[in-house]
């Protein structure tokens, strides 16, 4: 499991709660350059994450992700973890 | 200990960040932390011996109850842990802060027409219960381990922060206390450091105990004030609020840099912002990332969905909690329903898609975080209401009888350099921590520096150490 492959698994997530079909994500897609990604939709996409791939993230931690890149970094440990 | 008094700053901080300093260098890093452990209780201890043991009782609990919680392998009892230490941490709170004025209000309420009186709390209170409030999530949830008694104990008293903040994790603070940074870069980061603290003296000292003593007659004449003098001694307080509470922040960063160690950044520039929520981005950001991450996330959370009508319930729900964790008044919880009222309508603009320039964005923003500081501001709600009436166009428009009564001592000296701290207020965009870190050091750098200090100390040595605003809470 690497970190582009995690990327191409958010995608459907992303698509689905921001509703974009066409949406695309990199490591570098974030908050400010990703359409519609606002507080109230990143709360909704960390819920759909973790049902989606049965993972928890802490309260603390959310903040401290910068991109999608690091999003995935970290679902990757959740994973190897669990 | 006011971190604006001759003591604190010719004495305590210098023989700290010395002490600290060689201690360290002779690679003596135990002894150099319980050095700044032993000088952070006495620091708390100086103002009040007597609440001395309610941190150290906090901070054994809370150390305790970390280690608990992590130790348990069974979800459910390491929940039971969780839960119990969070309600009496609250409890703890709520007793300090609210028993006496609640007591009263059931007092008055069955009767009994007397005055059950009011618990002084200790200080900092507040900030050291969310710090370990936080830091016990943290444990339950994974995200931090428990650390040493000795390390805990050491990041929760820390004392630039255990005052009033910046609200600074354990796992942030706690790495620091073993890392020994290159000579050149100590020395560096001290005289930035020294820098950012001559920066936030002099916004205390100089401008915002000068916007204080304009303030006090304003609210002192609340029932008789003019529209245009009601505006001037509101527009006054914010203005005093964000010079007191950010310079003290620069102070408490400017100390911790002194000894090498990095603190959360608290204050961006937030008079420009031009939305509701850019403003709680840049206002007292490590309340605004409690309030964000540890209140609002989990309440919007336990809704199942998030969506605009639950996360505008979440939001009022979450900035009502942050205005009481400020004080019992009624004032205060106003204060956090309208700022909560205020981000759930900027949400629902958002989402949207609606448009405004980003002028009237900012006009707007300033003028609604003016208006909740009148009501943080006001002794009761009667007395803010009469101020934001007086606000109101009225008969009395321009009447200065009592704006002229509140002229401060050195007029000229005073005004002026208000008028030239407001203005970069609002022509820079660079915060002050960000200009000490990009400060170079050359014969410039050191003559700016003397000069704030020198200021400053004129301005002390004028009158009697005030406490900060935020000491308060």
């Amino acid at each position: 499991m690497d970190r582009e492959s995690v990327i191409r698994e958010l995608d459907p997530i992303f698509q689905d709660i921001l509703d974009q079909p066409e949406l695309t994500l990199s490591s570098e897609s974030n908050a400010s350059n990703v359409d519609g990604w606002d507080s109230l939709a990143h709360v909704n996409l960390v819920m759909a994450i973790e049902q989606q791939m049965r993972i928890r993230f802490a309260l603390g931690e959310l903040q401290t992700l910068k991109n999608v890149g690091e999003m995935a970094d970290l679902i990757i440990k959740k994973r190897q973890r669990s | 200990m006011l971190l604006n008094s001759f003591l604190y700053l010719f004495l305590f901080l210098p023989v700290v960040a010395l002490g600290y300093y060689y201690l360290g260098r002779a690679k003596a890093t135990r002894f150099a932390q319980a050095f700044l452990l032993a000088v952070s209780l006495a620091f708390y201890a100086y103002a009040k011996p007597e609440y001395l043991p309610v941190l150290v009782g906090s901070i054994l609990f809370n150390c305790w109850v970390a280690h608990r919680i992590c130790r348990q392998p069974l979800p459910g009892p390491r929940k039971a842990w969780l839960y119990a230490a969070l309600t009496i941490n609250v409890l703890l709170l709520a007793a300090f802060k609210y028993s006496g004025p609640l007591l009263g209000h059931i007092g008055q309420a069955v009767g009994l027409g007397i005055d059950l009186g009011h618990l002084e709390f200790p200080l900092g209170i507040s900030f050291f219960t969310l710090t370990q409030v936080m830091f016990l999530v943290d444990c339950y949830q994974g995200f931090a381990q428990p650390v040493s008694l000795f390390d805990h104990a050491t990041s929760v008293a820390f004392f630039p922060c255990i005052s009033s903040g910046p609200i600074t994790r354990i796992a942030e603070l706690q790495p620091q206390l073993h890392q020994e940074l290159p000579g050149e870069d100590r020395a560096r980061q001290a005289c930035h450091g020294l820098f950012l603290l001559a920066l936030g003296l002099t916004k205390k000292v100089v401008l915002a105990d000068t916007l204080a003593q304009i303030v006090n007659v304003g609210w002192g004449s609340v029932g008789h004030l003019s529209c245009i003098e009601a505006w001037t001694f509101s527009f006054a307080y914010t203005f005093q609020m964000y010079f007191d509470f950010s310079g003290y922040t620069d102070m408490a960063m400017g100390s911790a840099w002194l000894l090498g160690i990095q603190i959360p950044k608290n204050f961006n520039a937030p008079y420009l912002a031009t939305s509701i929520s850019e403003f709680w981005q840049r206002w007292h950001m490590s309340l605004t990332h409690f309030i964000t991450n540890y209140l609002y996330t989990p309440i919007l959370r336990s809704f199942g969905k998030a969506t605009l009508a639950t996360s505008a319930v979440a939001t009022i729900l979450a900035m009502t909690i942050a205005g009481v964790w400020h004080g019992s008044a009624w004032t205060y919880v106003i204060w956090g329903v309208m700022h909560g009222v205020a981000l759930a309508v900027n949400q629902i603009w958002k989402r949207r898609k609606l448009k405004m320039s980003r002028g009237l964005g900012w006009l707007l923003t300033f003028l609604w975080v003016n208006a909740t500081l009148v009501v943080f501001r006001a002794p009761s709600v009667t007395s803010a209401l009469d101020m934001l009436k007086a606000m109101l166009p009225s008969a009395n428009l321009a009447d200065l009888t009592t704006l002229l009564t509140a002229k401060p001592p050195s007029v000229t000296l005073s005004l002026t350099a208000v008028a030239v701290g407001i203005a970069i207020v609002f022509l820079t965009k660079t915060p002050s921590w960000a200009r000490a870190q990009a400060l170079k050091l050359n014969f410039l750098s050191v003559v700016a520096t003397s000069s704030l200090l020198l200021l400053s100390f004129l301005y002390l040595n004028s009158t009697s150490a005030k406490t900060f605003v935020y000491f308060a809470f």
